[in-house]
Parts: structure tokens; sequence; C-alpha cells
């Protein structure tokens, strides 16, 4: 169900903010069968170890991201496929799989922009060392839930 | 300049590699000022310090990704941006650009395909130790060249 959310007039990021939080609740809810809220993101800083990306290009163009540790990505991959799914592939593909219900979620909800923003493929990139460099340049609006008591980010980085 | 081919109409990997070799060599050449070819992946192996990626979504679904060693995206950054530039930020920006540009030709080589499949903003993961994995299923290509000497690999996956 969308917001009522006219896309033009969301130039703040403020006003992403909520639209984004709701668009990952629900998945969670949907796809982890838990129900997670966003906390302060001062108090959590999660440890990168896996992030899914996924572009968004057309009316919105940028990259969503959702980036926590390999245990909580582990934990995230059982509650989707089970408690058997403990391959690296296979934590990677339900990352990848959240990180792209979250984006559709979060488009869906933009009243108008649904059918004139797509999305790319996800891709998962994981390691212990690695950073991140989003070429947006404009907005960019992050959450950060507990699942499991760890932390997991969602950010939305957007051209301008 | 396109060529003449339908978008629906390369449907196995050796008719993308041609085009996507030939978008790759016309990008260096126009932003570098070399000429390069494409050289045998098995002898030539990338260790990926800076991949560049960018997501393509609508009539072509999935993502270019630009793969090279720490000095040559170095290297690609002084070509492009002259001697100054030596900041990872600038190195990072060089990078994406590229890959931005190899993609953005590849698609407006494929008649019809242009307006129809659009880009996202270019990401670039840099680091040590890190894997990266796309979730696009389907046909894959790469291309490996040698820009002074060193291999950068061009490799296409798309959604099936």
């Amino acid at each position: 169900m969308s917001t009522d959310t006219s896309f033009v007039t969301r130039s703040h990021e403020e006003n992403w903010l909520p639209v984004l939080e709701l668009a990952v609740e629900e998945v969670f809810e949907i796809m982890v069968g838990c129900r997670v809220k966003p906390v302060a993101p001062s108090e959590h800083t999660p440890n990168g170890e896996f992030t899914a990306m996924i572009g968004l290009a057309g009316a919105l163009c940028g990259i969503l991201t959702v980036s926590c540790d390999a245990k909580t990505a582990g934990q995230i991959a059982k509650s989707m496929l089970g408690d058997t799914a403990n391959s690296a592939e296979e934590v990677g593909d339900a990352l990848g799989e959240i990180c792209n219900m979250i984006a559709g979620n979060f488009k869906n909800k933009l009243a108008g922009t649904d059918d004139r923003c797509m999305l790319s493929v996800p891709s998962v990139v994981s390691g212990g060392e690695y950073s991140l460099h989003s070429l947006a340049d404009g907005n960019s609006v992050e959450t950060i839930l507990l699942f499991e008591g760890a932390p997991v980010a969602v950010r939305l980085q957007l051209q301008s | 300049m396109t060529t003449d081919t339908a978008c629906a109409k390369p449907s196995r990997e050796e008719n993308w590699l041609p085009i996507l070799e030939r978008a790759t060599q016309e990008v260096f050449e126009i932003m570098l000022g070399c000429q390069v070819k494409p050289a045998e992946p098995s002898e030539h192996k990338v260790k990926g310090g800076f991949t560049a990626i960018v997501g393509l979504a609508g009539a072509l679904c999935g993502v270019v990704t630009v793969c090279c060693d720490a000095k040559t995206a170095g290297q690609i950054a002084k070509g492009m941006l002259g001697d100054a530039a030596d900041s990872e930020g600038q190195v990072v920006d060089a990078l994406g650009e590229m890959c931005n540009m190899i993609a953005g030709n590849f698609k407006n080589k494929l008649a019809g395909t242009d307006e129809r499949c659009m880009l996202s903003v270019p990401t670039v993961v840099s680091g040590g130790q890190y894997s990266l994995h796309s979730m696009a299923k389907g046909h894959s290509v790469e291309t490996v060249l040698l820009f002074e000497d060193a291999p950068i690999t061009v490799r296409l996956q798309l959604q099936s």
C-alpha cells in the first residue's frame, strides 16, 4: 500500500527517512518474521562485514545498501531459508534479497514513482577489510535497526 | 554510434562480448587517450583493490563492474584528472566515472535499448580483502585489458 507522498514534494532527507523506516520494518516482518524498530545511530554502528546494494535508476537515481556483521547476515539467512542456510552464497543471496525487497517496497510507497523508477540486480560485498563509496551526491538517509540485538544499517543515497 | 543489434537478439555471451570490448576500448581512448586491447583472461588475474559497479535497470537488468589494483586505479585517475589526482576520493571518482561511461556506451550500442535501459549511480568498493557477489543469474561476459601493462577486468552480468 502506497503512502500518500508526492515524489516531487520530497526533496529533503527528513521526508525520505520515515518512508524508508516503514519499508524496512515491513520487509523484516514479512521475510524474517520479526518486528524491528529504528535505534539511535550514534549508539549502534554495525560492523559491515556484509553489505548488500542495489541501484535505483530513472525518476530516483541512487543506491540502497543494507549492511551488517557476518553473524547477523547468517541469522537473517537462516530465518529466511531455514537452519541449513550457512554457506557464504546463501547468506549473500538472503541479504541481497532483503535489500531488493526494501528498495522495491520503498519506491512503491512514493506515489507516482513506482513506474518511473527501476531497480538493478543486488550485489553483495563481503570481507574483513573494504570501504564502499557511492558517487551519489544528493540526499542520503540512514536508519539503523536491531535484529536479535545486533545493528543492521540501511542507507539510501540519491543523486541530486 | 550504435551497432545494428536489437536488444533482444544477443542472447548468447559471444554476442555481448565484442560490444562490451568495443565500448571499453572507446572509453579508454576518449578519456585516457590510449588504445587498449583485450588480453587473455587466464593469463592476467586482477588482484582486486578497486571495483567500480554500475547497475543497469529496465530492458537490460544487471551490473557492469570494472576491477583493477590500487596502482592502476591511481594511474587512471591521473590520466583523467592530472598528476595531482592522488587522493582516494579522486581515484574512486575516476574509476566510477570510467565504469559509468563504459556501461552507458555499451547500452548505446544496442539499438533500441538506450531509452529502455537506465543506469544507476556508480559505487566503488576498495580494500585489501573483499569479495563481490552479484545476484544476476543470467549471462555473464568478461573482458580483460592491459592498461600500462596491468590488467583491468570489465564484467557484464545480466539477470536472466
